[in-house]
């Protein structure tokens, strides 16, 4: 959500900090900042509001070879000039950018003396802060650590002195990264801030304190050097340029197919019904039992796999990641934690897996992102190989966690000797059989747009389903709630007539899951029941079972348990078309952020 | 130097192949054509796109996104309407600046050919290239005299010279003033050779006479032998996975994540595409098969196009004949995309089933099948 950029190095920093700030956008921000260490001191630059409004305070060029950047994402005040970062201490020689949450605060606040308070953010604490510990002298590390021993919470900081060529880099339980290149060395709170530059990075790990000059990188942990090992970053971060689509979220949304083939790529043997990763899930065959946690899209995914593991007699549950410490406890012995983020860095299921961990279940996560704060967290890790997802709404990266779970689910079905070698087949087959569907359904796009277009003037969308279809009804309702900020609502479909049914009128449209094995006569029952209340009914299932019913549908010709899957993209489309007739802004919906780092 | 690369025709002549995706789409060598033409592209010399898309854009979009994969950056226009080929290059005119390339989508040329139109571009324009074929009646002859077009006669009733146009050309941003003050032709098309007719009377227009490969798809038979011709090492990717048992001949290409099963046979010029499976005992020869397919165990697949995520029972037996056509007659079996045939279902040249079709088991087919139709046994 927040985003740092930090330049070191031999060419002007402007024009870095601010390209850096651009790759960073797709985070989701609402006010920027810049500070230029130069021969005139530090100055900086904040504004509220988008890039367009912190360039117009900008200078069109500076001379300063070190600066930092920042976006932020407000929890600590409104998004005002004097809330973003860069925060300085009294004597604007002292410059922080911040992301996370200082817990004790209020705390801080009150304790200090003396200091002229400019904003509401408990980043400026930090810099009044750092401004005492320099009256008592020593290194800028001392100092730096002195000051980091009074806070609580999470957060990675870059720090500015005047009169000092280096940057600091700090991180405690938020993202840091420094990059060392050609030109100078880099600091950023994700790798594709600065990923044309170079792709050598070290991951700083908690309590890590980073001297970063134009050529030499040196890292402190608790008064000890330590180094962290060079990373080269394989992806190519051209990936994620949009490429002649209107919007990075309808780009992943078209490449599903490539996204599928290229996550299930090498895992599976469908004649054998076996699954093969290549890292190490850790020891499955004493697995009794599985909770998978995580947040919004990720949760949804959780809750397909859980259904499809569950129905091969592995009790299995998704559990909503901030919701996961208040939950009774199962049996560490036996249970495995899934933790499911496409980003490694949702605060909510790093919070869940750290108590996950410290109550000696075994863990995996299963995550889009390298070297992400989750992977470390965790005893194992599997990665769901979708790409970069720039769009805010997660949409390639739903489809691939949830194939990527259900191989997880037959792994375990293998090594517990749950399922048996003719359903993994199965099971595979139908997963196999994914990345053409996908493209089957691409194909059919002129039905789906038709129905987005009738559906785009309703007042109030519905979506239900049943079993499997569930999450996926939950997943389509959220998807078009977070981009076209229209009603969505999800229910299960038997659930309908319990309440629900009293916001069902003739500008209602119900999008009903008729999916294969999933009772459908029941859920034709819950179809009439809104029909006959006015509403327009889209059924998403095989069209044998809703050609009678209606004139919209969407055919969806897969197995029981991919069908539902492979549903989600037509949800999708439908989604982005109602969006984008509204003329949302798609890729950065008002309110929300790529990656949820505060909890 | 830039190029400007025509991909928004529909290709019609190519159903069923084309119903999903545009002609620039189809496979040679496991590839889009469309990958071998930006790739010779840039090894003549071309260092930015633009790519004019209109039919399936979405298929182009998805495949170059941003060009990163062929290491050269590419914008795009869009082409709404297919008004024809000199509306196409017009469509470009705001992200040209000085002289630039106009080259085919769908045809696969010589770098050689790019790289002598991109030096006698530097020197004046407009430039044509020029290419000798057997059957020039059939494409539109070109007349040179002392390396300058003098006349081109897109209709001859006979060969007054062996050269046709090639389709590679060198314009400078005045073309686009010619654009302009055409009129449409009876289809209501504005052609480029009709662009380029009327330069031949003001400044005249250099020809470059280039000899060596000059690929043109016209129909699906044609995927089964361009690929020979691009002189390429086949090559089997090293995320396939092929049964011990399995025998694959030397002019098979097998791209990434396909399956082969036990004592499958792959013979021939065959071209597998991403995330096929081939059963076990499937015999396949001189055929193109497109990703995401499977062709399930004991099937025969001769002289034959197989479109995307097709599933052909087991087996059911695909006979086209080789050699060339008769009377028009494409000499291959040709499937739709998504289409599902068999069990034990026979099909004989001159046999093209549409998309979205589902022939029953045991059918026995030789004719057309149009799209989205199901055949039952007979």
């Amino acid at each position: 959500m927040c985003g740092i950029i930090g330049y070191v190095g031999d060419d002007p920093a402007l024009s870095v900090l601010i390209d850096g700030l651009e790759r960073l956008s797709y985070r989701g921000y609402d006010s920027a900042g810049i500070a230029l260490l130069g021969e005139g001191g530090l100055r900086s630059y904040r504004a509220p509001g988008k890039l367009e409004r912190l360039r117009e305070v900008l200078p069109t060029t500076a001379p300063a070879t070190v600066g930092m950047g920042h976006t932020r994402w407000s929890t600590h005040g409104p998004p005002t000039a004097a809330n973003a970062h860069p925060q300085l201490d009294c004597t604007e020689e002292i410059a922080v950018v911040h992301n996370g949450v200082i817990s004790n605060a209020a705390a801080l606040r009150s304790e200090l003396d003396g200091h002229t308070l400019t904003s509401e953010t408990d980043t400026e604490l930090i810099a009044h802060l750092l401004e005492e510990a320099a009256i008592g002298g020593g290194s800028p590390v001392s100092q730096i650590a002195a000051v980091t021993q009074q806070l609580a919470g999470s957060y990675a900081l870059v720090i500015a002195y005047a009169g000092d060529d280096h940057l600091y880099a700090v991180r405690q339980q938020s993202p840091l990264v420094v990059g060392e290149g050609d030109r100078g060395s880099y600091i950023a709170s994700d790798v594709p801030a600065f990923i044309e530059h170079t792709d050598a990075v070290r991951y700083l790990e908690d309590g890590d304190i980073a001297v970063v000059g134009p050529a030499s990188v040196s890292v402190t942990n608790d008064e000890q050097r330590v180094s962290r090992s060079l990373h080269r970053i394989a992806w190519d971060p051209e990936v994620a340029e949009k490429g002649g689509f209107a919007h990075y979220m309808l780009k992943e949304i078209i490449e599903q197919p490539d996204a599928m083939r290229q996550s299930l790529s090498g895992r599976m043997d469908p004649s054998t019904g076996t699954v093969r990763f290549e890292t190490d899930l850790g020891p499955l065959s004493g697995v009794g039992s599985v909770v998978l946690v995580g947040c919004g899209t990720s949760h949804y995914a959780a809750s397909y796999a859980a259904a499809a593991i569950e129905a091969t007699g592995i009790p299995a549950e998704a559990v909503v990641a901030s919701e996961f410490r208040e939950r009774p406890h199962w049996d560490p012995a036996r249970t495995l934690i899934i933790a499911v983020t496409q980003s490694g860095e949702t605060a909510d299921t790093l919070t869940a897996m750290r108590a996950a961990v410290g109550r000696g279940y075994g863990t995996l996560a299963v995550t889009n992102t390298v070297g992400s704060s989750i992977t470390r967290l965790a005893d194992h890790a599997v990665f769901i190989r979708a790409g970069p997802e720039i769009g805010v709404a997660a949409t390639k990266t739903f489809s691939t966690q949830v194939a990527t779970l259900l191989l997880v689910g037959v792994a375990l079905g293998e090594a517990t000797g749950a399922q048996s070698r003719g359903s993994r087949r199965r099971q595979l087959a139908a997963i196999d059989a994914l990345p053409g569907q996908l493209q089957a359904m691409l194909d059919a796009r002129a039905a789906i747009d038709e129905i987005a277009a009738m559906a785009a003037g309703a007042s109030n969308h519905v979506f239900i389903g049943r079993a499997l279809g569930l999450p996926v009804a939950r997943e389509g309702a959220l998807k078009l709630k977070e981009i076209s900020y229209a009603h969505a609502e999800a229910f299960p479909a038997g659930e309908l007539k319990h309440g629900p049914l009293a916001l069902v009128t003739d500008a209602t449209v119900v999008y009903a899951m008729l999916m294969p094995g999933a009772d459908p006569a029941r859920t034709v029952t819950n179809v009439k029941e809104v029909q006959a209340r006015g509403a327009t009914v889209v059924a998403i299932g095989p069209a044998d079972r809703w050609r009678s019913l209606t004139d919209w549908g969407v055919d969806v010709d897969a197995a029981e348990t991919t069908a539902p899957l492979l549903s989600t993209l037509s949800l999708q489309l439908i989604a982005y078309e109602i969006a984008a007739a509204a003329g949302r802004d798609i890729d950065q919906p008002r309110n929300l952020a790529k990656s949820v780092t505060v909890e | 130097m830039h190029a400007v690369i025509l991909a928004a025709g529909a290709g019609r002549r190519l159903w069923p192949l084309t119903a999903y995706r545009p002609k620039p789409m189809l496979p040679v060598a496991a590839r889009p054509i469309l990958a071998h033409v930006i790739e010779t592209a840039t090894a003549a010399g071309v260092d930015t796109v633009t790519l004019v898309v209109g039919y399936k854009a979405d298929r182009i979009r998805e495949f170059v996104g941003d060009g990163t994969r062929f290491d050269v950056p590419v914008t795009y226009v869009d082409q709404e309407h297919q008004l024809g080929t000199a509306h196409a290059v017009a469509q470009a005119a705001g992200t040209v600046e000085d002289a630039f390339l106009v080259l085919n989508g769908d045809q696969i040329v010589d770098a050689a050919a790019i790289a002598a139109v991109i030096d006698s571009t530097a020197e004046q324009t407009p430039v044509m290239a020029v290419t000798s074929v057997d059957d020039p009646v059939a494409y539109g002859v070109v007349a040179v005299e002392d390396g300058f077009v003098t006349a081109i006669d897109e209709k001859p009733t006979q060969t007054t010279s062996g050269l046709i146009n090639a389709g590679i050309y060198g314009f400078d941003p005045s073309i686009f003033t010619v654009i302009e003050e055409l009129s449409p032709d009876v289809a209501g098309e504005l052609s480029l050779v009709t662009a380029i007719e009327r330069c031949i009377t003001d400044a005249g227009v250099a020809a470059v006479v280039t000899d060596g490969r000059w690929v043109d798809v016209t129909a699906p038979g044609d995927l089964l032998t361009v690929g020979a011709t691009l002189h390429r090492e086949p090559a089997i990717d090293e995320t396939a996975s092929v049964a011990p048992t399995a025998v694959i001949g030397p002019g098979v290409t097998v791209a990434a994540d396909v399956r082969v099963g036990p004592h499958a046979v792959l013979s021939g010029d065959v071209d597998v595409g991403a995330n096929v499976t081939i059963g076990p005992q499937v015999s396949i020869e001189d055929s193109v098969i497109m990703p995401d397919s499977h062709i399930e165990a004991a099937a025969t697949v001769a002289t034959s196009v197989i479109g995307q995520n097709v599933r052909i029972g087991r087996a059911t037996v695909m006979e086209g004949r080789g050699g060339g056509g008769v009377d028009g007659v494409d000499p291959v079996v040709v499937i739709g995309d998504h289409s599902r045939i068999g069990p034990a279902a026979l099909l004989e040249a001159p046999a093209a089933v549409g998309v979205d079709c589902d022939v029953a088991a045991g059918a026995h087919l030789r004719d057309t099948v149009a799209d989205a139709t199901r055949v039952v046994s007979r």
